[in-house]
């Protein structure tokens, strides 16, 4: 699914946006690798983008629901760590 | 069936069985009349992304209320088009094509008189939302009833 939606976004018959959000809904809290590796750096910059004005104490949709709160928190922290990693790479 | 909520007519699939690309199906959508801007492009959804009840889309967004969704939100960052993808299906029927093709191009125009200066997502849910008699998602599909009125020559 994840490869599809990729494909989708590169051949450009989804939006960034939409495959961030597709991503989101189907985030595993407790495997985030799952959904969130293999996606291009644009995509993880639109999901941190989203994770900062993410706020479950404003009204929602009754039918267009966002994601829940732990996946966008997660892939928050996971994006994170792992540009932390890579800005400070381990030196041998 | 209540006017608006869904497309009238029943779309009669191509006599000779004739299945269109997209680029045939923009110009047979242009011939009955649909403006197509040239900052939208449609796709076959080859991926079986829609489901059998979308007959076409673009982005669906997921916002708490009271957030800004800029036009620049709907535009594919690298392509700088507004995606539309199409089922398969409607290919095969020059009705679809354009009833299709003429509701999405009717309500993106409506959407893009609200959404040039940015409105918050509420607005954009208002008008798409199937469940809100009179908006732009009714419009639309009373538009294309119309046009496929005019095809089959039944526009008085």
């Amino acid at each position: 699914m994840i490869k599809k939606l990729i494909e989708m976004y590169e051949s450009g018959s989804i939006t960034g946006y939409q495959v961030m959000m597709d991503c989101l809904q189907m985030l595993d809290p407790d495997n985030p690798d799952l959904v969130l590796s293999d996606l291009p750096e644009e995509i993880l910059d639109e999901m941190v983008k989203y994770a900062r004005r993410y706020d479950p104490r404003r009204q929602r949709s009754e039918s267009l629901i966002p994601p829940a709160e732990d996946q966008v928190r997660t892939a928050e922290r996971w994006i994170c760590a792992r540009r932390s990693r890579s800005a400070n790479p381990v030196k041998s | 069936m209540i006017a608006g909520a869904a497309p009238r007519f029943e779309w009669k699939p191509n006599p000779d069985g004739a299945t269109r690309t997209i680029q045939e199906a923009c110009e047979i959508a242009r011939r009955w009349g649909v403006e197509i801007p040239g900052y939208v492009q449609f796709w076959v959804d080859e991926y079986d992304y829609l489901d059998e009840n979308t007959t076409a889309k673009t982005t669906t967004f997921r916002e708490f209320e009271g957030t800004i969704i800029d036009w620049s939100w709907f535009f594919h960052k690298k392509t700088g088009k507004i995606p539309f993808l199409i089922r398969k299906d409607i290919m095969a029927s020059d009705e679809a094509i354009v009833a299709v093709i003429g509701h999405e191009m009717f309500e993106l125009e409506r959407l893009r008189s609200i959404f040039a200066e940015g409105a918050p997502v509420e607005r954009w849910e208002a008008e798409t939302s199937p469940n809100n008699p009179g908006n732009f998602h009714w419009q639309a599909w009373d538009y294309a009833d119309e046009l496929i009125a005019r095809m089959r020559g039944e526009d008085g």
